[in-house]
């Protein structure tokens, strides 16, 4: 296996990774750049594919010009991307393990990591949440935005968040009938929250045009409602909201049932946490945002040393969060590697800085606005799975806790929770609210899952490659 | 459904290609992915969970989740929603358990 070698290594091509990418490389650092994805850009900023060519690109809106400029940037700069490339171990000395799907193995040494690498929509189990037809938010979001498919003709957008307009709205301009927004939280609980809002008027102005396209195309909206099931033989045919009380528990005989081809679910996000944990960076629970997240410096640096954490990594935030940290992050491993600083980059770190405490202001009242409260973890029925992969519903998990399981961790062991291939990515934070309920403690303590690598499935044949050059043996 | 359907299209499509998903042609275009393909072509299910034989598709579309895994010949099993389509490309929806050399290592 190869070993290549750079000095800054960024993991993860959406804004965070791309904002840290180009300050690196413009402070005068090596700069290696990957994702698993075959192009830059991440979710927020994913465009039509090189393939397809653009007829109406301002149908596209300032966001895909947004993103056009940062891939041309990257482009045009230094740094070296790695496309279509996942990490699925790292070593000590920072040599990342590297797989290319159909490409093979290889490893980069690099002197300084930058962790950029993302969030995926916070999985929430109920009852019929398996079948095929049921999305997330987010991955109907990246179809309709990149390849401009449209996955349902009637659909239902349902969650919690900010993301819920903008998927309504691409779905209408694809063409489907949008049979309702469904939104946890109330009118009344965003009318309460407004104030704290002026100042961010470009985050405002976009959650007004959302709001006037829905209203143009008659979507029905429903405040202080949950998705409580999903029924259909071999796809979701249909789907039943039911009003919440403030703990987000439905109101018996509050139901009411759509005939959708799509349900899209969407409460808020998930920061990655893998690559973090397999680092050995120190992390601590952040009640609102319901996870776990890095500890990091003013300069993104994480608890160790020369490996910066940017973008979602840190906490749900946004993209101008993510551009900023990823600037400071990507400036701090430059400095760290000692190319030349001076005044004209701690103005910008300085400005990065201001940037950064500013966005973070308004992603403090989302998480307050949007954090999940206790009913949403209370859906799934005793035969729902949590963990998809292995299949193991509700009912398992509680058997495994009665028969002494208290953490996440015990569960795993007891059931194979989290042991298939997405390795618990989708399931550990429900197993751990199930683990909670069930043992009355708190979640942030039973929530202790440690990965190992491959944090990602591989093909077998790359480990016993890697295996065999660890002893000796040419293959 | 591809957006395109009765509007004027954003975009125009890569290369039209032929698809071939269990002997079965199914069109696509260069620049989509294996669970595009599969979607535009009205395609729900991917495979079966192993031990209840549930029905599964798609459900985070960003890699996150291994639902969407299918067998591409050369390949193994991959995450169809991660994989463009190539030319003279064949998948098996069937296939999964026996895929040969495509078994993953998790822990």
């Amino acid at each position: 296996m190869s070993v290549q070698r750079t000095e800054v290594a960024v993991l993860g091509a959406g804004p965070a990774g791309i904002a840290a990418a180009l300050a690196a490389a413009r402070a005068g650092a090596r700069v290696t750049i990957l994702d698993e994805s075959p192009a830059p850009g991440g979710q927020i900023y994913r465009q039509p594919p090189d393939a397809f060519r653009l007829r109406r690109p301002e149908a596209l809106g300032k966001e895909y010009a947004r993103a056009q400029q940062l891939t041309r940037e990257l482009a045009a700069s230094s740094a070296q991307f790695l496309p279509a490339t996942m990490v699925w171990g790292v070593e000590a000395d920072k040599t990342l393990l590297l797989y290319r799907e159909g490409g093979g193995a290889s490893a980069l040494k690099a002197e300084a990591l930058i962790v950029a690498t993302g969030a995926y929509d916070r999985p929430i189990a109920f009852p019929g949440w398996t079948l095929p037809g049921v999305w997330t938010a987010g991955g109907a979001q990246a179809m309709l935005k990149s390849e401009r498919i449209l996955p349902g003709r009637r659909v239902l957008v349902a969650g919690a968040g900010p993301l819920l307009l903008p998927v309504a709205k691409a779905l209408v301009e694809a063409g489907a009938t949008v049979a309702g927004v469904v939104e946890a939280t109330t009118r009344l609980e965003w009318a309460l929250h407004s104030h704290r809002m002026l100042g961010h008027w470009e985050r405002m102005g976009d959650a007004v045009r959302y709001e006037a396209a829905l209203l143009r195309a008659r979507v029905p909206r429903f405040f202080g409602h949950v998705v409580v099931r999903a029924e259909g033989a071999d796809r979701v045919e249909r789907a039943t909201i039911a009003a919440v009380d403030r703990q987000w528990r439905p109101r018996p005989g509050s139901e009411r049932t759509f005939d959708v081809d799509l349900l899209c679910i969407g409460y808020g996000f998930l920061s990655s946490m893998e690559l973090p944990r397999l680092l050995g960076c120190e992390l601590r629970y952040h009640g609102a945002q319901g996870q776990h997240l890095p500890r990091h410096t003013a300069e993104m640096e994480s608890s160790v040393p020369g490996v910066f954490v940017a973008g979602e990594t840190t906490g749900i935030g946004g993209a101008d969060l993510a551009l900023a940290e990823g600037r400071l992050a990507g400036l701090a491993a430059a400095h760290l590697l000692g190319h030349p600083w001076g005044a004209e980059r701690q103005q910008e770190m300085v400005a990065a800085q201001a940037r950064r405490r500013h966005q973070l202001g308004f992603a403090r009242i989302l998480d307050e606005l949007f954090a999940m409260r206790p009913g949403i973890h209370e859906l799934a029925a005793p035969d729902t799975p949590l963990c998809r992969c292995e299949e193991i519903t509700v009912a398992e998990v509680q058997a495994a806790v009665r028969r002494g399981a208290r953490t996440v961790r015990a569960v795993k062991g007891a059931t194979r929770v989290g042991q298939g291939p997405c390795q618990g990515r989708i399931c550990h934070t429900l197993v751990a609210h199930l683990v909670a309920r069930e043992t009355g403690r708190p979640v942030g303590e039973v929530l202790d899952i440690t990965p190992r690598p491959p944090i990602k499935p591989v093909p077998l044949e790359v480990l016993a490659g890697l295996a065999e050059e660890k002893a000796g043996i040419e293959p | 459904m591809r957006e395109e359907a009765g509007r004027e299209p954003v975009v125009e499509r890569g290369e039209p290609l032929d698809l071939l998903v269990d002997g079965e042609v199914i069109r696509a275009h260069l620049g989509e992915t294996i669970a595009g393909a599969l979607t535009a072509a009205g395609r729900r299910v991917f495979r079966h969970a192993p031990r209840t034989g549930a029905p599964r598709g798609v459900f985070c579309g960003i890699g996150v989740c291994f639902e969407c895994l299918v067998t591409v010949e050369g390949m193994g099993r991959v995450r169809s929603c991660m994989v463009l389509v190539r030319p003279g490309m064949r998948v098996s929806l069937r296939a999964e358990a026996e895929a040969s050399g495509g078994e993953r290592a998790t822990h």
